[in-house]
């Protein structure tokens, strides 16, 4: 986005499967050379970041199965937990970045971390927290709650 | 209502969500131009419900293009972003275009919007178009080509809690979480040396509930696919709430389908097969994987209609406890329709005998896991129906045939053909059972899996040294074997063990006895010895006198 460059090994950026495939699809008989991929919409000191998360786990082995209740269940791993402690707009900007770079155990790690905050908090306070418009009239928002008081303790 | 935007930076620009949250979270009610209206238009489909389905025809065609048009907008700005990352995750993604977030159900999508072909990359919902009134409509259109036209501010990517993929992973993980299936408490054991094996995940579930209640209410967004993942799992332990749901959905008109994964009523005691089928009219189980009535004894779960026998592939897990009415006509039906059934729970289901159980053991092949536990009545079960099951189940972990009126054979079908994974067998009450197989089997070192035996009330059982030997053994590869025994044979077998100790002691003794008076073991003969000694004390003794 600001024009910056940051070299990485292929395993290293392959932890993208945005840029996995993107390399498979311009490379099909494999990297011969080294050649660039921009990636708007991430910014610098996020990329920096998403890199740091991608050297740090360029050997982790991650299961492939996307919905695995298993995975969902497991606690945020401890280097993530620790390498995920910034500010609010960082944690979104990671997630954001995983999101469209497809790097889905780094957006889990940061789903995780959210889903950490959202724990014991009326909807009042997850509103405020992490700047959420209500967007129910008053009405609807007391027909709603009726509606679904069999859910007050899911 | 509007928070201002500027309290957090990680908000984006007040232009860009108005624009980007339109898209993705559609309000029937609120029209670009501002919250004004919302209010008046709140009113009105209040207050013309009835006629709002015939005013819809006439009035959708407008907002049709005008749908497209936004979404033309925001294509423009947000495709670059977007398409990539979307394309390769779209597959696990939940569709939310055709789910049903109207939480006014009178304004029914009967449009023809959502079957357009674009298939937005953000997976946009493309809802109940707003009832415009005509003379809004022009204001509103022109309003939007502004829009268009208007140059668009430098990208801002819209925040995570709009976006409905990574919104919906949250508060997936949220669910796995906080949400735990009600399971029975485990049975304090008898005798108190032997410690309950399994005291785990039963604590964790109090302090987080109501959490998914809690992102319920949030917003539209939060509400919509927060309904989708409660809807995914309906676990109820609780009759006034049950009873609430079923309401709910008996009165919400336009009739929405659910199709749970997870279908758990656990100990609701009263619940009728009135509200039951209520509830059956209103769920498809093409997706459920497990399905637990846990004493609820009125209810009668059948899932197929005469009409349609569909296959559910995906049942894993069926409970059925305590029931009152389950009958073996249900058996032999889901034996028909539920052949990947790994578990199958029916304690306690007392009209159940070998007749149905005979149909799943000719037809389920995958079963892990089964109990056919029951007080009364045992003699409705026995080794005809279950050593049929056992010999096409051959990889059984946990059996429980307490109370059933199986013999020997049965358990030698067990160890035949499930040796290797058997690890949890439960024989309580079981009379047929004799003194001969099980210390055999046990001496023989079948079951090398085995972790818990349980032969309460078992009296036959008195030969009790090779199944102590086989715990001892056990524990020596690392299991730690439970054997469940009522205090009267407990008594017996502490005796026989107590017996085997002195046993081995005395051989330990005679051993060491053996070893101590061997003559030609290396050691000097006791003779010898004390010949030395005496030598040394008179050489001792000479040197002093010197």
């Amino acid at each position: 986005m600001n024009g910056e460059r940051f070299p990485v090994e292929p395993k290293v950026a392959e932890k993208s499967v945005l840029i996995k495939n993107m390399i498979r699809d311009l490379n099909p008989d494999g990297l011969q050379e080294d050649f660039e991929i921009p990636t708007p919409n991430v910014r610098a000191n996020v990329m920096n970041k998403v890199l740091e998360w991608c050297t740090h786990h360029k050997d982790t082995a991650f299961s492939e199965d996307d919905d695995d209740d298993a995975r969902r269940a497991s606690p945020v791993d401890e280097w993530d937990k620790n390498f995920l402690k910034v500010d609010q707009e960082m944690l979104y900007e990671i997630i954001t970045a995983a999101n469209y770079l497809n790097i889905r155990p780094l957006l889990d790690s940061g789903c995780k971390v959210v889903a950490e905050m959202i724990r014991n908090k009326s909807p009042v306070e997850l509103r405020r927290v992490f700047n959420i418009v209500n967007d129910f009239t008053p009405e609807e928002e007391l027909a709603l709650k009726k509606e679904n008081e069999w859910a007050e303790d899911r | 209502m509007i928070t201002p935007f500027t309290a957090n930076k990680t908000a984006p620009l007040p232009f860009a969500y108005k624009y980007d949250n339109q898209i993705y979270d559609f309000n029937p009610y609120v029209s670009p131009s501002g919250h004004r209206r919302k209010k008046q238009r709140r009113n009105s489909s209040m207050a013309s419900s009835d006629d709002s389905d015939v005013s819809s025809d006439s009035d959708s065609k407008p907002t049709i293009t005008l749908d497209k048009m936004k979404i033309d907008v925001n294509f423009a700005n947000e495709v670059s972003f977007f398409s990539e990352s979307s394309s390769s995750d779209l597959d696990s993604l939940p569709d939310y275009s055709d789910d049903d977030f109207s939480p006014f159900s009178d304004v029914e999508d009967g449009d023809t919007t959502t079957g357009s072909d674009f298939s937005s990359p953000d997976r946009c919902d493309l809802k109940s178009p707003p009832l415009i009134k005509g003379s809004n409509i022009n204001s509103i259109i022109g309003q939007v080509s502004e829009l268009v036209s208007e140059p668009e501010p430098e990208y801002q990517p819209p925040s995570i809690f709009e976006v409905p993929e990574i919104v919906y992973r949250i508060l997936k993980i949220v669910d796995v979480q906080t949400t735990h299936v009600p399971q029975e408490v485990p049975p304090v054991s008898r005798n108190s040396c032997t410690l309950p094996k399994s005291l785990s995940s039963q604590q964790l579930t109090s302090s987080m509930s109501g959490t998914l209640y809690n992102c319920l209410m949030v917003n539209r967004l939060f509400y919509q696919i927060t309904k989708e993942i409660l809807n995914e799992k309906i676990i109820f332990s609780n009759e006034g709430h049950f009873n609430k749901f079923v309401d709910v959905l008996e009165k919400s008109l336009n009739a929405r389908i659910l199709k749970p994964k997870v279908l758990v009523l656990h100990k609701l005691f009263t619940a009728k097969q009135k509200t039951w089928e209520i509830l059956k009219s209103r769920i498809d189980y093409s997706n459920i994987e497990h399905l637990e009535l846990y004493m609820c004894p009125k209810l009668y779960p059948q899932f197929t209609t005469k009409e349609s026998t569909l296959q559910l592939e995906k049942l894993r897990k069926l409970v059925v406890t305590g029931s009152r009415v389950l009958d073996d006509k249900f058996l032999i039906n889901l034996s028909e329709t539920c052949c990947n059934l790994q578990t199958l729970d029916i304690r306690a289901c007392e009209l159940v005998s070998d007749y149905g159980i005979y149909f799943i053991g000719q037809r389920c092949t995958q079963l892990k896991e089964i109990n056919f536990g029951r007080k009364n009545r045992g003699s409705l079960i026995t080794d005809l129906s279950c050593s049929v099951l056992i010999r096409n189940n051959k990889q059984l972990k946990t059996v429980g045939f307490a109370g059933c009126h199986i013999s020997d054979k049965s358990i030698w079908d067990l160890a035949v053909n499930c040796n290797t994974t058997l690890e949890r067998l439960s024989l309580n009450n079981c009379p047929l059972i004799t003194n001969q197989l099980i210390p055999l089997i046990l001496h023989s070192d079948y079951f090398e899996r085995m972790s818990v035996l349980e032969l309460r009330y078992v009296s036959s059982v008195t030969n009790w040294k090779p199944v102590i030997e086989f715990k001892r053994r056990q524990e020596f590869r690392g299991i730690s074997m439970l054997i469940e025994v009522c205090d009267d044979l407990n008594r017996q077998m502490k005796k026989q063990e107590l017996e085997m100790d002195k046993c081995l002691s005395k051989r330990i003794f005679r051993d060491i006895v053996i070893w101590m008076n061997e003559l030609d073991d290396g050691d000097l003969p006791y003779q010898t010895f004390v010949e030395q000694q005496l030598q040394q004390q008179q050489q001792q003794q000479s040197v002093q006198l010197k």
